[in-house]
């Protein structure tokens, strides 16, 4: 998995350090971003393998960020992976898993090692 | 109609009855020693008032005493049940014979049964008017023995007729209108008679005044008080129109002035009825007010705990993901100590993130907030990932779990993490409240268009007195407070209302010290879409 860039897109620290600590260890090149608009920022310049993105956050929120990237000709195929505490029936959710294809994912209810399998999966896949 | 009834007034009006039962039965009595000792007050009250025939007197005398012996309680009441029966049997009897003769034009001899040589030549028959009270009482009287909620509106309703009768004839002795109480060339009904009647007619109205159209009047919320009021007003306003006809009467006034006076009195009355309507419908709303109120205050409230929920599975999850991290010894080696201390913390910390859980599903349920989202799901998939999620909890408690599942289950239609809710729930219930080395066994079968769960334990069981409470939020049995002090007492309140939402059915059975088993029954194409949304 060496080489392989995620970017975390969170806008809790405690959470984020989490999340970069884990990969980096895991050996993926973790890139931070604290909220919707730098990710995308982030995102367009940096072009990574994989965007782990949460939904609620200040700025710009996970979603309007998420329509924003797949109107970009590269934003349309990056795997996305959607990291939330909102429940599997919130409409918000709801709304974007309809939208297009992303992988969605509990916080409370996984443990990280379950996210690194994922992730590893959706990227070996490819 | 399901108001309480005040047992004040009930009480108050039974004593009424008692009294009125009381005066019949002194009045029949009176009457009977005018006829034998020859005193004419006594058999008609005035000069040219009809005069009381002896079956009538003797007719009051039972009916007075019927009255009486229904009001007595308890044993007393139930020997006396068949004199009871008997006494109103009776007057039906002399009512219906009486009337019989009436109508053929017949001489059944039973006019002279008593005072015959008193009688001489002219019989004294008992008024037609008189003949259909006392068929109507003894009627009446035989379905208050009966006894049933039914059977005394019934009693109620036919005692109308009486009250009816004798309170035109009434009338027509207060105005002096012999037309009112005499039929023809018939003998009339007497004076003391159509009072006594009347009496009746209270008294069988006032026996059970809990019971048929009378408790309207006995009811203890506004209802009632409206209804006593606006009958009291009934009262005093044909007290008034007497008052005032016969002020007229005696030449206070003359006719123009009492119509006058007429119009003043209703329009007072009018007005006060105006009053009464405005401040019943003000409480009413006022009482409207008030539950709304409490209803935002109560949505307010399952708002904030929902949102206040959500805000603590932040913090929790980075707990949980550190300290797995740490326990993975991803950042550096542990010693057993250290091991074990983690070990705690992340368990704590699994179980503060279930009653998060518990707590947004049982806010989410009150707001009505829980949506369906059914689609195609595998019932043996999710039993086998739950089992394999409390895998540790099995090995750890060694106990046997046995799984019976019917080949050829079909898949049903259904809200995947809702069902998962409930087996979660359901079956880490089962694991929690059995003792090591117990057994559990779930069973999936297909019943007529529904599959059944069934998931058995031979654990502590549920008290056979606190069975009906399992499903209320926040109960937790009492043999199992003791043994399990992590429970909150919201699963089975939350497996019950998704299974309710899903259309289908949660039961159990249980035996103290034997177990328990838990039957979930889903509809295999059904699912009721719409949200739970409280009404």
């Amino acid at each position: 998995m060496d080489d392989k860039k995620i970017l975390i897109i969170e806008d809790e620290l405690p959470m984020l350090k989490a999340l970069a600590d884990k990969f980096s260890r895991e050996g993926f090149s973790a890139i931070e971003a604290r909220n919707g608009e730098e990710g995308l920022r982030i995102a367009l310049e940096t072009k990574p393998d994989l965007i782990v993105l949460d939904l609620i956050m200040p700025v710009m929120d996970g979603k309007a960020m998420m329509e924003k990237l797949r109107q970009d000709e590269w934003g349309k195929k990056v795997p996305i992976i959607i990291l939330t505490n909102l429940n599997p029936d919130d409409k918000t959710l709801n709304e974007i898993l309809a939208s297009g294809p992303a992988n969605y994912f509990i916080k409370s209810k996984w443990k990280l090692e379950d996210l690194v399998g994922k992730v590893k999966k959706e990227l070996g896949a490819k | 109609m399901n108001t309480q009834t005040d047992i004040k007034i009930a009480n108050k009006l039974k004593s009424t009855s008692k009294i009125l039962s009381f005066f019949v039965f002194l009045t029949g009595l009176a009457a009977l020693i005018g006829w034998q000792f020859n005193i004419e007050i006594l058999k008609r009250i005035y000069l040219n008032f009809p005069v009381i025939a002896p079956n009538t007197a003797f007719s009051f005398i039972l009916v007075g005493a019927a009255l009486l012996f229904f009001s007595l309680n308890g044993k007393a009441a139930r020997r006396i049940q068949p004199l009871f029966f008997f006494l109103s049997f009776i007057v039906f009897l002399v009512g219906l014979l009486t009337l019989i003769e009436y109508l053929i034009g017949l001489d059944l001899k039973i006019d002279k049964t008593f005072f015959a040589q008193k009688m001489g030549e002219k019989v004294v028959r008992m008024s037609p008017q008189s003949a259909l009270n006392f068929i109507a009482v003894g009627l009446s009287l035989l379905f208050f023995s009966r006894n049933t909620k039914r059977a005394i509106t019934i009693g109620q309703s036919i005692i109308i007729l009486t009250g009816f009768i004798s309170l035109v004839s009434l009338l027509g002795f207060v105005y002096n209108i012999s037309a009112l109480y005499t039929i023809s060339t018939y003998k009339g009904m007497a004076a003391h008679t159509a009072v006594s009647f009347v009496a009746i007619f209270a008294g069988i109205l006032f026996l059970r005044p809990e019971a048929g159209f009378i408790r309207v009047f006995c009811g203890k919320e506004l209802s009632g008080h409206v209804s006593r009021r606006l009958f009291l007003i009934l009262l005093f306003l044909l007290f008034l129109e007497v008052v005032v006809m016969d002020l007229q009467r005696i030449g206070l006034y003359n006719s123009s002035y009492e119509s006058l006076i007429h119009l003043i009195v209703v329009a007072t009355i009018f007005a006060y009825l105006i009053f009464i309507t405005f401040r019943s419908l003000d409480k009413l709303a006022e009482a409207e007010r008030d539950i709304a109120h409490a209803r935002e205050v109560d949505r307010a409230k399952t708002e904030f705990v929902s949102l206040a929920s959500h805000q603590l599975r932040t913090p929790l999850t980075s707990v949980s993901w550190f300290t797995e991290m740490l326990l993975n010894q991803e950042v550096g080696g542990l010693n057993e100590k250290q091991r074990e201390y983690l070990s705690e913390i992340y368990i704590g910390n699994r179980r503060m993130i279930d009653l998060v859980d518990d707590i947004l599903n049982t806010s989410r349920i009150d707001m009505g907030t829980l949506l369906v989202d059914p689609k195609i799901i595998d019932l043996k998939e999710i039993i086998g990932s739950v089992l394999g999620e409390l895998n540790p909890l099995i090995r750890n408690k060694e106990i046997s779990v046995a799984e019976n599942f019917e080949n050829d289950l079909p898949k049903i239609k259904a809200d995947p993490e809702h069902i998962r809710i409930v087996m979660q729930n359901l079956i880490s219930n089962a694991l929690k409240y059995t003792p090591p080395k117990g057994k559990i066994e779930v069973t999936l079968v297909k019943e007529s268009g529904n599959v059944l769960i069934k998931i058995k334990d031979n654990g502590y069981g549920i008290p056979e007195g606190q069975q009906g409470k399992i499903f209320t939020k926040m109960f937790r049995a009492d043999n199992i407070r003791t043994k399990d002090t992590e429970g909150t007492g919201l699963g089975l309140y939350i497996a019950k209302a998704i299974v309710k939402q899903s259309g289908g059915r949660i039961w159990f059975e249980s035996d103290e010290k034997k177990g328990t088993i838990f039957y979930v029954s889903l509809p295999i194409n059904k699912v009721n879409r719409k949200n739970n949304k409280k009404s």
